[in-house]
């Protein structure tokens, strides 16, 4: 368990910067997320974390020394890939207990722990399958198994709950929180599942073309959001953006490339350039004042409803929750709609 | 229907195209006559005949010696050069690869001239050194083209895995590479000895006065007027292959893949 800081850190690959120049710290037995589209350098990250890339510049430190001249088999860390890797040679204990055998423990003590660490994930029964046996959520397991019972300074899990399919991948979301918060090992967990970086994370990390977007809880990355990106990226979101011809009462008037909108913000100053996010969940119908559209869509999920309401210059999406049956909007209405002021996120500047 | 009958007769010509002339080799072998010549009248005689005939036998033991030495000699060549090429560049894996590809393509005959040709140019005599030296030229190829499929098949994050374990570099081979390659090691190194226990061509330019293989005996009875004891010597080699092949295909479960599939995960 330590604290981890990435200092600077730029991997470069020929002219291509897949990870510029970026600053982290993870706390002491925290969850952290990296999260974001394929080839936005999260992979890499994980993988100067582990030492299987060197970094061209930047340091690497775990509880303050650093580890960047460590080479892997030397770095105590934990690690789960997305294909598992389990070594199909070996049963579920030889597998687990190899990382104890590098470090020299004695023959007793191991399996002592391999037996607790086989518990830990539910698979003490099957301790003795090959894993070709087993099936991807048991082979996930005996991969987390062998990760921790090394009792590593350090977690990687590189997407490995992608492989599972979606009902599986919940249950083990679940888990996976709670067996982490047992161990309390520090956690590095690269996801592009923005869902599955939510539920698990104490702290996600949005990563765009080898740059940190925006590193926060969860709760700020979703409801402040930073930058357009990271908006975009979690969930839905309807972006204003534009130069501010009036603001007052809280209601502010941009001047966007397809016209003027007057949405509900706080107060802004004129002339400002400026980009106002807006989740689709705070939008609600009111019977009259705010916003007057005309729905041109609705999609239907069961819980709720998406609606696209054209306002003139702008399509705006709602989301409304479906909390009684029947149709609450449909195609072709004429509807007024509104949110609360401090639910315009305000980024200066546009992006 | 029609069309399936046609499949059938395609193949089953094909099957005796290639088999035919093994198997009237193998009957002569068992018939009386000293011509391969019908009647066929049932004999043990050239068997009996191989028994006393000891220039073959040492020959037969030469070529087995020798392809045993030149597969083993492939097979660490070949393992050592597939694993360390995966840590060099696309470009120079390029070279690598059709440099070490390249003796296939040029004809045995011209590879054992020029060989011979180089033994004379350093004023040196010819030597079992210098047979083992090029059949290996011509045998790694094999090893090389089976090694490669099964490591470029294999899953690069096992290793990984292991070191990330603790296990350093000869732990991770030991216990986590070789298992995972060692039966294209096998095939390999059984389709290098074959290539080498089969080549006529640079052991009768390479091989040292007094000392001849197989191919080379049977060559040279062929102008003195054979007898079938070549036709009893050829039905042994065949079913010592055959069976080499079920037991190393049986020991390794998957490896006629790896043979014959070429790529097998």
């Amino acid at each position: 368990m330590s604290e981890v800081i990435l200092k600077n850190l730029t991997k470069k690959y020929g002219t291509n910067t897949v990870v510029d120049n970026i600053n982290l710290k993870a706390e002491n037995g925290k969850l952290v997320s990296i999260l974001g589209p394929s080839g936005c350098g999260k992979t890499t990250t994980l993988r100067m974390i582990a030492g299987f890339e060197k970094p061209d510049s930047g340091e690497i430190f775990f509880d303050g020394r650093t580890v960047g001249t460590l080479p892997i088999n030397k770095r105590n860390i934990g690690m789960v890939f997305q294909s598992y890797a389990l070594f199909p040679h070996m049963t579920v204990e030889q597998n687990v207990s190899y990382g104890l055998e590098q470090r020299k423990v004695a023959p007793e003590q191991i399996k002592i722990w391999v037996n607790e660490a086989l518990s830990l994930v539910h698979m003490e029964e099957y301790a003795k399958r090959k894993p070709k046996q087993l099936s991807g959520g048991q082979q996930q397991r005996v991969a987390l198994a062998r990760a921790l019972v090394i009792n590593p300074d350090v977690l990687l899990l590189d997407e490995c709950l992608s492989a599972l399919d979606k009902k599986l991948r919940v249950e083990m979301q679940v888990e996976l929180r709670k067996i982490l918060e047992n161990t309390g090992v520090t956690t590095f967990f690269v996801t592009h599942d923005q869902e599955e970086a939510m539920t698990l994370s104490d702290i996600i990390v949005v990563m765009n073309n080898g740059k940190i977007e925006q590193c926060g809880t969860p709760f700020d990355i979703y409801e402040r959001p930073a930058t357009r990106f990271t908006a975009g990226f979690l969930g839905k979101a309807n972006f204003f953006e534009g130069k501010v011809i009036s603001s007052e009462n809280n209601l502010v008037t941009i001047n966007t490339k397809t016209g003027n909108i007057t949405i509900p913000a706080l107060n802004a100053k004129i002339d400002e350039n400026i980009l106002y996010i807006v989740r689709p969940e705070k939008i609600r119908f009111v019977s009259e004042g705010g916003i007057k559209g005309k729905i041109e869509h609705v999609t239907y999920s069961g819980n709720i409803s998406l609606c696209s309401v054209n306002c003139g210059s702008q399509t705006i999406i709602c989301e409304i929750q479906n909390t009684i049956s029947g149709e609450r909007a449909k195609k072709g209405d004429n509807v007024f709609i509104d949110w609360d002021c401090s639910e315009s996120v305000k980024i200066l500047g546009g992006d | 229907m029609k069309k399936n009958i046609v499949a059938k007769i395609y193949v089953i010509l094909i099957m005796l195209y290639l088999y035919v002339p093994i198997a009237v080799l193998m009957l002569m072998g068992f018939n009386k006559s000293r011509y391969n010549s019908m009647p066929f009248e049932f004999s043990l005689e050239w068997y009996r005949a191989l028994i006393s005939n000891t220039t073959l036998q040492k020959a037969a033991l030469n070529s087995v010696v020798l392809a045993f030495v030149t597969g083993i000699i492939c097979v660490i060549l070949a393992t050592l050069f597939i694993l360390g090429e995966r840590y060099t560049s696309n470009k120079l894996k390029l070279i690598f690869n059709s440099v070490s590809m390249m003796p296939m393509s040029i004809p045995w005959l011209i590879m054992g001239l020029s060989l011979l040709l180089l033994i004379r140019f350093f004023a040196l005599s010819k030597s079992m050194f210098f047979v083992t030296a090029g059949h290996v030229v011509i045998s790694l190829p094999y090893s090389l083209l089976v090694l490669k499929a099964r490591v470029n098949s294999m899953d690069k994050s096992l290793e990984e895995m292991s070191a990330s374990l603790g296990a350093n570099a000869f732990t991770t081979f030991k216990r986590i590479t070789f298992p995972a390659i060692s039966p294209a090691m096998i095939a390999g190194g059984f389709l290098s000895f074959m290539i080498s226990f089969d080549n006529f061509a640079i052991s009768y330019f390479l091989m040292p006065a007094g000392v001849s293989t197989l191919p080379i005996e049977i060559q040279s009875s062929i102008k003195f007027g054979f007898t079938p004891e070549i036709n009893a010597v050829s039905t042994i080699i065949i079913c010592v292959s055959l069976i080499c092949l079920a037991v190393v295909g049986l020991i390794m479960g998957f490896s006629f893949k790896t043979i014959f599939g070429g790529n097998s995960k």
